[in-house]
């Protein structure tokens, strides 16, 4: 038997009940003999349940940590906790509750309100079923406040870049930041199955045209609904299923889901939800066209996909709906002027059991079956984009402004010094007199330092060429550590610290602290032996 | 004026005046035709994302960066503007010693004497002469820091492997300039301090003296040294440091911008 969690049933029936007008009970009872449930408690998606482990925990480690992170945020418990209970060791005692529960009611409405047009039942029960109705990524913080760093962790996107973009977009379409948030945070995998589950019509519901379905009865894949949809033999489209799935890194549930033109992405963000996916859901919505769904789906800028559309329906000579329809891969009704009407329903049965069904058995006589969906080739934008987004900002004025305010700085330092300091010129040259001490400029002292300690071949000759030139040259062909973080780095950095600390002690050595015939002095003590800096620094 | 006194009221006429004439100049065909599409001079300049774009792409020395930059670099204390301050004192080195050449002769006897009387009888002479020096050593150092900003940074991993190689040969023209330069005064601390630089140069095995000599170009420093260090100084370090230096910033470029962020 199907084993729907309670809450999924409940909420489907509500919106069954919306729909039919018949009391909730009634439909609750209806569905629940249908699908002889066991289900009567609220189940929890992970992690051992009070009865047999349905789905044992096959989450690899790294999504199990990032789970209990998420968990331990919303609900307020140590993380050694929520990955202890994640594994199965250990139940999980809540905290007094009071902060988790408003949050996740904000989001469950947020969602609802950006899964318009069909209704999405705020459930009241269901209270401590963590991830079954709460999205595994926290999208709000402790004060009730957006919390963006889990959700770009979750999305690998800086954070600041998500906040942008998550704000623009709610702007953009006139939405909470929180339900846009959601629903970017919605393709998690491990959510997506529950929803293919659950959107399976009940099995009374008079034949509401199905989309190619990814699950069967048992909760397994349906492979032969799917692979005869796609008209391949089931052997070959469940091993190409299961190839891409396996290229791809997901569970082959959700490829199947592709496939048969059930986008993903669109897996609504609350976990749960019955909620048309966004393509097929394009159609209407209170008799307009819901561009931006459909342009999404399109993977398109929706000015530019609505410019599209109606182009191709102005030269075809029908109206946009139809072209819209044919589109996102719905089927095109016959007479163009009803067709708002029918493409609604039939659409979003595809994925929508509880609201859709209902109009379907309104619209279409009981045996008729509607256009099936075969498949969705989903439009691509022409250019590949391939770069990663990254945080930029326009050179003018931000750079240049400051590169500006720099060169002044550095002009000012410069004329004040010149102003200041006179530059040394001593008696002229004379080959016959020799200065005592003779010293190169500093920057050559530390070498000159050297030659005091080694053999003119070393100090002179093997330290500047060898390690000054051509080992500083090699340096990035010689430190195969491809990281640039100071942590990863020790090592290299301690060894350019410690050369460089090596070489600025020689210099600052030969330059103050090597007197008449180059032996060692205290400038303090016997002056200054270096003309550059002799007028202007003067310990009398 | 009418109401208020007479110095408001002047200010008042002064101040309309100057901005009429301000009106006029910058909607005068010779001031549109200076500035190109975009530039903030420009009458009636908007700040467009469009227009930010313009202020670099249609301006020369701008055009040495990207029309957009990581937001990260834009930091000062990423940086701290080390290389561009490096390019810029070589700017100021340029300017400064241009001037410097119309006052000296790279001969024995003139030299001292010359670089002597740009403190006595030049206008800014001796400012100018201390901006140069006090600039090159200012380069030395800034080319230093940049270079251990760049290691810190790690930047010199791939793809940015080949322009710190270019970058040390950048630090080693920089020694090489200043290190030239140092014996353009012609006094005695020039002059030794070339003596002993040099002296180094001739431990290189086998061929020391035949590296000495064409360095020195004599057995000792000498005014045949003076004339070939102030050709290399004036004309071909410059040339060369020009060069490594447009493949550098236009590496910079090509490997991706700015490194980072850590």
């Amino acid at each position: 038997m199907v084993d729907i969690p309670e809450e999924l049933l409940r909420r489907s029936a509500e919106a069954r009940a919306a729909a039919t007008g018949a009391p909730v009970d009634e439909v609750l009872a209806e569905m629940r003999a249908a699908v002889g449930s066991t289900a009567s408690a609220p189940r929890v998606e992970v992690g051992p349940s009070d009865g047999e482990p349905e789905h044992p925990t096959t989450l690899s480690d790294d999504l199990l940590t990032r789970e209990a992170a998420a968990r331990a945020r919303v609900l307020g418990v140590p993380e050694a906790d929520a990955v202890a209970e994640l594994k199965g060791e250990k139940e999980l005692v809540l905290p007094p509750a009071g902060k988790k529960e408003p949050s996740s009611q904000k989001e469950k409405k947020a969602a609802a309100e950006s899964q318009a047009p069909v209704e999405a039942p705020v459930e009241k029960d269901a209270p401590s079923a963590p991830a079954a109705d709460t999205p595994a990524v926290p999208l709000l913080g402790a004060g009730g406040e957006i919390d963006y760093a889990p959700a770009a962790l979750a999305l690998g996107m800086p954070e600041a870049l998500l906040k942008r973009s998550v704000e623009a977009k709610a702007k953009a379409r006139n939405l909470d930041p929180v339900a846009v948030l959601a629903e970017m945070t919605g393709q998690r995998v491990e959510t997506v199955e529950p929803v293919a589950v659950a959107t399976e019509p009940a099995p009374e519901a008079p034949a509401p045209a199905p989309a190619p379905m990814v699950a069967g009865p048992a909760g397994e894949l349906d492979w032969a609904a799917a692979a005869s949809a796609a008209g391949m033999p089931e052997k070959l489209f469940r091993r190409s299923v299961e190839a891409k799935a396996k290229a791809k890194g997901v569970d082959p549930a959700v490829v199947l889901a592709e496939m048969t033109g059930q986008p993903v992405s669109a897996a609504p963000a609350v976990a749960a939800a019955p909620v048309a996916p966004a393509a097929s859901a394009a159609a209407v919505s209170a008799g307009e066209l819901d561009w931006a769904a459909a342009a999404s789906a399109a993977g398109m800028p929706e000015k530019l996909f609505r410019r599209s559309v109606e182009a191709k329906a102005k030269a075809k000579g029908v109206d946009p709906a139809v072209v819209l329809a044919e589109m996102t891969g719905q089927p095109v009704p016959a007479a163009p002027a009803a067709a708002a009407a029918p493409v609604a329903p039939a659409a979003s049965a595809a994925a929508a059991p509880s609201a859709a069904p209902a109009a379907v058995t309104a619209t279409i006589p009981k045996d008729v079956r509607p256009q099936r969906l075969l498949t969705v080739v989903k439009a691509r934008a022409i250019q590949q984009v391939k770069a990663e987004p990254s945080d930029k900002v326009s050179t003018w004025p931000h750079l240049l402004l400051i590169e500006f305010v720099a060169l002044l700085a550095v002009t000012a330092l410069l004329i004040v010094m010149s102003v200041v300091i006179q530059a040394p010129l001593l008696e002229a040259a004379n080959a016959n007199v020799t200065p005592n001490p003779s010293k190169a400029p500093w920057y050559f002292l530390g070498l000159q330092e050297l030659l005091t300690y080694f053999d003119p071949q070393i100090a002179g000759v093997t330290v500047p060429t060898i390690i000054g030139l051509i080992g500083f040259m090699a340096i990035p062909y010689l430190d195969r550590n491809p990281s640039n973080k100071p942590a990863d780095r020790k090592f290299a950095i301690f060894m350019y610290t410690f050369f460089i600390m090596g070489a600025a002690t020689l210099t600052i050595i030969g330059t103050l602290f090597r007197g008449r015939g180059f032996n060692f002095t205290y400038p303090w003590s016997d002056g200054i032996f270096f003309d550059d800096l002799k007028d202007w620094i003067n310990f009398e | 004026m009418a109401n208020g006194n007479g110095k408001t009221g002047l200010l008042n006429t002064v101040q309309e005046k100057a901005s009429e004439l301000g009106d006029r100049v910058t909607s005068s065909q010779a001031w549109d035709s200076v500035f190109r599409p975009g530039s903030p001079f420009k009458k009636g300049h908007t700040d467009s994302p469009r227009n930010r774009s313009y202020v670099v792409m249609n301006n020369v020395l701008y055009h040495l960066h990207p029309v957009k930059v990581k937001r990260h670099g834009v930091r000062l204390s990423y940086t701290l503007c080390l290389g561009g301050l490096s390019f810029f004192l070589f700017i100021l080195l340029t300017i400064t010693g241009i001037f410097l050449m119309f006052y000296y002769r790279p001969t024995s006897e003139a030299a001292y004497v010359d670089v002597a009387a740009l403190s006595t009888s030049v206008a800014f002479g001796s400012l100018v002469r201390n901006m140069h020096r006090w600039g090159a050593h200012l380069m030395v150092l800034t080319v230093f820091l940049h270079m251990s900003r760049v290691f810190y940074h790690g930047a010199y991993k791939p793809p940015r492997e080949f322009n710190w190689v270019i970058g040390v040969v950048l630090l080693l023209l920089t020694l090489l300039l200043s290190f030239t330069g140092y014996l353009l005064p012609w006094d005695q601390l020039a002059r030794w301090a070339v003596t002993v630089g040099t002296n180094m140069a001739g431990f290189v095995p086998i061929f020391g003296d035949q590296v000495r000599f064409a360095l020195l170009g004599a057995a000792d420093v000498s005014a045949d040294t003076l004339l070939r260090w102030y050709v290399l100084h004036v004309l071909f370090l410059p040339f060369i440091i020009v060069v490594f230096m447009a493949v550098h910033f236009w590496r910079v470029r090509k490997d991706g911008g700015i490194s980072g962020p850590l």
